[in-house]
Parts: C-alpha cells; structure tokens; sequence
C-alpha cells in the first residue's frame, strides 16, 4: 500500500465517521451576517415597506470599501430589466394577466442606508450586461474601509412594491408569496469575491448564510407561513405582526393571504429529532393535508437517512392558489411552494396522480442543493437543480417504488424516471453542463442540461458503481460542505476520495462532454454463407472454388465455425480512438462461451446451412461508459461483448448455424445517461403485437377523424 | 313520418349504407399498409417495444405515436379523399333515397358528382363561419383567463372547468355549423338548386322553423355518433382484446353508415313536411 492509498484511506475513514457520527439534528455553524428587519405588507396597494439592520462581517482577505446589494423586485420594475430581457420574462410580458393589470410592476428602492449614522452613498450597477434600465444590484459606499475581521452595521429603509403577477414573487388580491423583497448583501465566492450578479430570469440566488429575526405586519385575521420559527407578537390597528427567526439560511421568503389555512404536525425524523411540518394552502381542502404531509416527511426521512440530517426544526409547504399560481414550485430555505392547492387534487385524473407530491420531493430536495450546500446557481445552475432532480426522484422511489414512482394516470403507472426517456436523440450538439455562468445558457435546452442530464448522470453512476457508493458521496459531500459554497470541483474532489479515481472521472466526463451521449444499433444483417470464389490453398493444394463448390457450405471455414466444443467465435472490428494519444484499432477474433436461451419457435437447422452475421453498433466514444453488447441467435444462443465503448462504433461479424436475431446495447439500462435508449437494440425481424395493432387502431382513428370531417365540414 | 318508419330500410338503403361503409374501409387501407410496413421497421425491429402489451400506459403511447412517420401523412391523404368521396355520395345518396328526385338506385356516385361543386362550396361556407367562430371563443376565452387570473378565481375554476367548457364550446360550434352546412346540401339536393348564396339563409329558416328536429335532432345524432365513437376507439386502444375491438369498430362503421343514411330520410322528410 503506498502513502497516496494510505491517504485514501484514512480520508475515507474519517468521511465515513463524519458520515456516521452526525448528529441527529446537524449543528448549524455561526454566521458572518445578520438581519433584523421589520417589514409591513398592504394587500391593497402591494406595497411591502420595511426597515432592517444588517450586521455584515468582512471574510475577504481584504478591506472592503463598498458592497454589493441585491433589490432583485426591481428585476420586475419595467419590461427592459435584465429579468425580462431574458426569456422567462419575455413569455409573461405576452400574458393576458400581465397586460389586465393596470399596474403590474413590482419595485424597491432604499430611502435612506446609514452606517453609525452616518447617510451612506449608493448606485445602481450592471456587471452581467451593463443593463442601464436594470436596477436589481446596487453597490454601497462604506463610510470607511472596512478591515478584514470587522463587522459593520447597516440601518436601512426602503419602499417596495410587490409584483401582481407573481412570477416567483409577488400576488394580488388575496395571496401573496413574497420572496426577494428586502435589500440584501451580494453573497461571497468561495473565491473570496462578492457575486455581484443581476436577477437573472434563467437562473436563481446566491447569498451567504443569515441569521434573520423578521417582524412582519400582514391585514388583521389574514394568516401568514414563514422561513424558521414564528408567532403573532402583537395586534393593533388592524395589523396583526408576527415575529419569526432563524439561524443560518441563505434567504427568507414569506407568504400570507386571507384565505388560508395552516395545518401543523410534528414528525419525528428517521434519524432522531423532530421537525415541525406546516402545510399553508387554501382553505376547505383540510382532507388533503394528510397526503402533503406524508410527502414532506418521507421527503425529510429520505434525505436525513441517506445525505444528512434535516438541520433546522421548521419546514413549511406552500400551495399557492390562483393568485400566486406563478411562484409555484419554488424553493426557500425551509419554506418553499408546491403545486396548486385546491379541488384539482380531488378529481380525477389528477387525483390518482403524485404529480404534487413529487414536486414537494423535489422542492424539499433544494433544501439541501442550495439550502445547505449552498453552490452558486447564477454559475453552476446544474449543481443545485440537477442534483435535487436526482434526489428528488429518489424520494419517490424509495417511499412509493419505482413502478409507481409518480402515482397512476388513467389506471397505469406514471412512472417518475422514465419520464427522463426520449423518443429521440438529442440532436444538436449542447454546450457542456459545466460551463457558466449558467443564466448565458440560451438557446439550447435548459432544462434538459441542467436537470436531466446531472440526474442522469447520477442515476448512470450508481447503476455503474452502486447505489451505497453514490450514497456514500453524497454522505461525504453533504458532512464537509454544509453550510458552504461548494463548486463543482469540490463535488469531484470528495468523489474521488470516497469513492475512488473511476467514480471521479466518470462523474467528471459526464459534466464535461458537450454531448448527451447516445448509444444505438445501426445495422443488422444476415445471409446464406457461401464458399469464396477464386483460387485457394487446402491441404496444402490450391483448389478452385467456382459455382459447383456452393453446394460444400463447410468450405473455406475455420474449424471453429462448426462450435463442437460449444464456443462461439467471435470476430470484432474495434476502430480504436485517439485521445492524448492515438490507440489504434484492430479485428479481433476470439472464442467466447455463450449463454443460452429459448430457440426461436420457428428456428430449425439442417446441419449444413450457414449464415453470415453482421452487426454495427455506435456510442459516444467517452472514456468511462462501458457497455454490454447484447447478441442473440435463432437458436437461442446469446453472446455478451463488454464493450468500453472508447471508440465511436464496433462491428460483429459471426458465421454459425444460426442467424442472428437482435443486437441489444446496455440490456440492464444502467447507463440512464443516454436518454433515448428506444434505438439501443434492433432486431431482424418485426416483434410483438405492437406494429399490427397500432396500425389497425390508427386506421380506426383516422376513420373518426373522417366521420368528424363529414360531420363539421 | 314517425322516427320508426324511418329507421325501416326502403329501397336503396343497403346500397348506400354498404357502400358507404365500404368506401371507409378501402379508402384507409393504403395509408394502413404504409404505416403498418414503417412500424414494422421503426417499432417492430426496436426491442424496446417487443413486450408491451395493451393497455399502454402514457409514456409508451408517446413513443409509438413518435415513431409512427411517413405513414401518417397517407392516412391523412386517405381521410382527404374519404371526405371527397362521401360529399359525392352524400349527394348521390340524397337524390336516390328522396322521393321527389327519383334517381336509379344503382347509380349513386354518378347521381352524386353533379352536387360535388356546390358542396365544395358550401364546404368553404362553413370553413369561414368556423374560423369566425373560432376567433370569437378564443377572445371570449382568453378574456375570461385573465379575468380569472386578475381576479383571483379558484385554480379549478381558472384551469380544469374553464378549459372544458372551451373545448365544448369549441365542439358545439363546429357541431353546429356542421349541422346548418348539412341542411345546405340537402336542400340543394332537395331543390335541384345550382345557387349556394341563399342556402345559408333557407338553411337558418328551417332550423327556425323547426329548432327540435332541424336542429336539435341532428345535433344530437352527430354527437352521438362521434361520441360512440371516441369511446369505442378508446376501449379498443387500451383493451388487451384487440382484435375484438377491431371487429367491433367494423361493426360500429356500418352502424355509423346506417345512422347517416336515417339522417338524410329524416332531413328529407322534414324538407317535404316544411313545404
């Protein structure tokens, strides 16, 4: 062993005793921010007037002479804000809601920021795109530098207005979820920067951990659902205030509305502990709250058994109804939107679903990938939404199975990860996950770069490694990078020494390649196997091989061929492939013991015939995704090939007794990466009923189709 | 006439309605054998789809329909040329089974191309009112999004009930102009008329004069008909019996024809009573 694999070792120990040895509620570490903020919402007008105190530590290495704030409602305060420039707003600029409102904007703007009392200085800035008319980040001059270590107090006021259609944040009438309404400090890199980034519309936030006490003034008898711990403190004047608090978030979003209803239990967590379960959604629905609620805390049992210990006592979920329909499905520390709340879970065919029940999974899921490991999602938006769609879908395998991972729609399964599956490849050439930031991602499929294909990738890992190996890493990343900023080199880091080099690079290729990858079957043949023509040498004579040799079938074959031992020969053409280096490729033939299975039921040999096989099969030429090449005969016979796929295609070539009958790449499906798997097998002949029966049923279909033409035209 | 003797077949009855069911039939099997020959290639060899067996739950129907190609377009060619066809003998069918213009029963199609013309005419008459029509319930309904939306109705209200009513209101429309565009033609065909200009407007009489059986009735027969019909081809999609489906839905086309056939007797026994 030497003192690198000694090294491995003892980290690996050390993870897996953190790993083990967690406490049953993870302690949440000192901030180097707090805020105080008294905050006042008016339902009428959508003004959310507040003032807060800001207690800001320096972690830099150097003095800091201003600092970078967020006032993200103004990304909603005009239609050439950097938010609605990018493609998110551009699609609600279009909305009949938006244009029905008479004054839809949303805003903030800081009427007075002092230090010691002393009036500071501040400016709107634009450092993504230079966006004069974008006024979502502002930077504040410090009245003096402020020495690393130090800590600085800020008083600020401001007056804000919510936007009405609520697009993450914002709400009319009688809802509103309220999120990135207080004038808040740019987060710091892991780099030792400020993030000093705009609201964009295709990615989301960044801050440091936060202690927040937060009293907030909501319309008498309206009810209210919060980040952390709360309670109504005081009433008077028609306001009700309530007082909430929590420890280390890296933001506080809240929620109130007149019609409302807030359902609290206490679950005892897997792992020792309670948290407190809150269920916030329309009222005269009560029935329901139990199926939300087991949904939290298998979501909460889930992630504390296999990542970490759900650290805070609190979670809230919220169903937001027509009015703040838009800030549906999104995620807060500790509080965070579901799907619509209402009659829609009651009636079929949404009822017989877990269509809402997954997206509190999921929702639950950012708990941890941006909650707790709190990557950067304006720079690595795969990180935080890729890693909770794996988790995610996890959650509703490990409570509900796989075949009825998302519940039963018109009586068959609906099943949560097939629907990761597409008919087709992925045509055009995506840019790699890992390249940022994330919100210049455009024109090419977010959503499918940034959720499915790390979900993917992890679902590949553990199918190639093992579920306890990923589970381990996830163990080890969540015990070390709590209530950090993890980048994604980190993720690596700590894969590699849980779970070795071939993990690492596996995970690491996978984030880097540009391409989704796809394997497929591309051609298949057979025929009759005829001696070649010409002149050859036997036995030491040269023989001619016109016509009348077809007849000898045996002729020209090596011994082999006629399989008495029962091995197959096995000829294969690898390319080879070029990296650093270049590997060339040769035609390999082999002996290889085969498997058996049932013959074909019209399969029958004579004993003299033979037939010539050929197979070509494609892949991505990575370095890390071996597959199994599957080949079966008319006769029941069944060749595996390992195949590391490091070339870009591999061809067969057999001569047996028996025609070959289908090719199969990946039959186990274990590299759920290649996410159109529909062409990874081909056969040579038609199979099953359903080519028959559809065409039939489609002839059918086109006759109604007909009858409705005659009948309406 | 009583609704009974009406649904008594008289003479020309099983032509028309046999070979009406015929022309379905036939006119469909070439885009059949084109899509059954491409899903032979693009499903048939894929092993992926080997084993599924009906009923197919949503994520398989999505990836057959994906595969389904070049044969869709035939089949599409076929429901054109069906709808061409039936105009033909639609028009042929009226003239052979009204009293009034006794045509020799054996010589539908050639009594039914002299009305193609005026029906194409007619066509275009309600494809216009339809687009109108459309127009007006996409505005009517768009409006009622936001409302529902600025006003704060409930997401049941705003998303499942709005959209169903969209959808029959939809229906109902094109049902209905479908209805006013068949008394066109059976009025043409009953009054040997060349003009379509004022068919629209006789048409409308009629329905005014008679609401229940002018309208009602056949708006009801149609639904009727294509509601049969999407059931049925539901149940035989998801029904592990296929090829009992498959004889059924044979069954079900001849019905369909007989129920047009009574549709045109009764039009044409509500054009004599009305003169």
């Amino acid at each position: 062993m030497n003192i690198l694999d000694e090294r491995r070792l003892i980290s690996f120990a050390l993870m897996l005793v953190l790993a083990v040895a967690a406490p049953v509620h993870a302690q949440i570490p000192e901030s180097s921010v707090r805020y105080s903020i008294e905050v006042q919402l008016d339902p009428e007008t959508r003004d959310v007037i507040g003032k807060e105190t800001i207690e800001w530590t320096n972690t830099l290495a150097d003095p800091v002479t201003s600092l970078p704030m967020h006032l993200y409602l103004n990304a909603f305060s005009n239609e050439a804000s950097t938010w609605f420039r990018d493609a998110r707003g551009a699609g609600l600029l279009q909305s009949r809601a938006m244009k029905s409102f008479p004054d839809p904007w949303g805003w903030t703007e800081p009427t007075s920021i002092l230090q010691g009392g002393t009036q500071l200085s501040w400016q709107p800035i634009a450092p993504d795109d230079g966006n004069h008319l974008d006024r979502s980040l502002i930077e504040v001059e410090l009245a003096e530098p402020l020495e690393p270590g130090a800590t600085v107090t800020l008083e600020i006021s401001w007056d804000g207005r919510l936007p009405a259609v609520a697009e993450r944040t914002g709400g009319h009438t009688d809802f509103f979820f309220v999120a990135q309404w207080f004038p808040k400090i740019a987060g710091v890199t892991p780099e030792g920067k400020f993030n000093r980034r705009q609201f964009h519309g295709l990615t989301e936030f960044y801050a440091d951990f936060a202690d927040y006490e937060v009293r907030i003034g909501v319309p008498e008898g309206w009810t209210i659902a919060a980040a952390g711990e709360g309670e109504l403190a005081d009433s008077g004047d028609g306001i009700d205030w309530y007082e909430y608090r929590q420890r280390g978030i890296v933001d506080f979003a809240f929620s109130i509305g007149s019609n409302m209803q807030s359902f609290t239990s206490t679950h005892e967590l897997a792992t020792g502990g309670e948290v407190e379960i809150q269920i916030f959604q329309p009222k005269g629905f009560e029935h329901q709250v139990e199926r939300w609620v087991t949904a939290t805390a298998a979501s909460l049992d889930v992630m504390s058994t296999r990542v970490m210990p759900y650290p805070y006592d609190t979670v809230t979920v919220v169903l937001p109804p027509m009015a703040g329909l838009r800030a549906m499905g999104m995620e807060y520390p500790t509080i965070f939107t579901g799907g619509p709340g209402g009659r829609i879970w009651d009636d079929s065919p949404a009822a017989t679903t877990r269509i809402n029940e997954s997206v509190i999974a999921h929702e639950f899921a950012h708990q941890y990938f941006m909650g707790l490991l709190a990557t950067n999602e304006f720079e690595d938006a795969f990180m935080d939404e890729g890693m909770t769609e794996y988790w995610g879908g996890e959650i509703m395998e490990d409570t509900w199975g796989e075949e009825a991972g998302n519940g039963y729609l018109f009586g068959r399964p609906f099943n949560a990860n097939s629907t990761t599956i597409l008919t087709k490849p992925a045509q055009r050439r995506y840019p790699a996950v890992w390249s940022g930031p994330s919100f210049l991602a455009r024109g090419y499929s977010t959503g499918r770069q940034v959720y499915k294909r790390p979900q993917t990738t992890l679902q590949t890992a553990a199918k190639l490694f093992g579920q306890d190996t990923v589970d381990a890493i996830f163990k080890a990343y969540a015990a070390e990078w709590a209530f950090r900023h993890p980048r994604v080199e980190d993720f690596w880091a700590v894969a590699e020494e849980v779970a070795g080099e071939d993990v690492a690079a596996m995970l690491r290729e996978s984030f880097l390649q540009p391409e989704i990858p796809d394997f497929k079957v591309v051609d298949l043949t057979t025929k009759k196997y005829q001696p070649p023509r010409g002149y050859t040498v036997v036995d030491d004579e040269q023989v001619y091989v016109g016509p009348e040799r077809d007849i000898d079938e045996w002729f020209g074959l090596h011994a082999e061929s006629r399989e008495a031992e029962g091995n197959v020969m096995l000829e294969v053409l690898d390319p080879g492939y070029t990296r650093e280096q270049r590997v060339m490729g040769r035609i390999k033939r082999r002996l290889v013991t085969p498997q058996k299975s049932e013959p074909d039921a019209d399969y029958s040999s004579d004993g003299v015939t033979l037939y010539e096989s050929r197979a070509r099969v494609e892949g991505p030429g990575w370095d890390t995704l071996p597959v199994t090449v599957r080949l079966r005969f008319a006769d029941g016979v069944v060749v595996d090939d390992a195949w590391d796929a490091k070339s870009i295609y591999r061809e067969y070539r057999f001569l047996r007794e028996a025609p070959i009958e289908s090719v199969l790449i990946d039959p186990e499906y274990k590299i759920r990466l290649d996410v159109a798997p529909l062409n990874n097998g081909l056969s040579r002949e038609p199979q099953g009923e359903v080519p028959k029966s559809w065409s039939r049923w489609m002839m059918g279909l086109y006759q109604a189709i007909a009858e409705g033409a005659a009948a309406w035209l | 006439m009583a609704i009974v003797e009406l649904l008594k077949p008289v003479r020309g009855t099983f032509r028309v309605v046999g070979a009406r069911w015929l022309l379905y039939m036939l006119a469909m099997l070439p885009g059949m054998l084109s899509l059954s020959k491409h899903l032979d290639e693009a499903v048939g060899k894929r092993p992926w789809f080997h084993d599924l067996q009906p009923p197919l739950d949503t994520l398989s129907t999505r990836f057959v329909l994906a595969q389904l190609g070049d044969g869709v377009a035939l089949l599409l060619a076929g429901v054109g040329i069906l709808w061409l066809l039936q105009l033909v003998w639609l028009g042929g069918s009226a003239r052979v089974l009204n009293p009034r213009t006794p045509g020799v029963y054996t010589k539908v199609f050639k009594n039914g191309w002299q009305y193609l013309a005026r029906f194409l005419r007619i066509a275009i008459i309600a494809v216009i009112v339809t687009a109108v029509l459309q127009f007006a319930i996409s505005k009517l309904f768009g409006a009622l999004s936001a409302r529902a939306e600025t006003h704060a109705w409930p997401f049941y209200t705003s998303y499942i009930t709005l959209n169903m009513w969209r959808a029959a209101t939809i229906f109902v429309a094109l049902t209905l102009v479908g209805v006013i565009a068949f008394w066109m033609r059976m009025i043409a065909v009953d009054e040997g008329r060349f003009d379509t200009r004022r068919l629209p407007w006789q048409a409308l009489k009629l329905v005014r004069r008679r609401p229940f059986a002018a309208l009602l009735g056949q708006f009801l027969i149609v639904c009727a008909v294509l509601g049969i019909q999407a059931v049925a081809l539901l149940c035989w999609r998801q029904s592990p019996d296929g090829e009992v489906w498959l004889g059924a839905w044979v069954l079900l086309q001849l019905v369909t024809a007989y129920v047009w056939q009574f549709r045109i007797r009764t039009a044409l026994a509500i054009l004599q009573q009305a003169r």
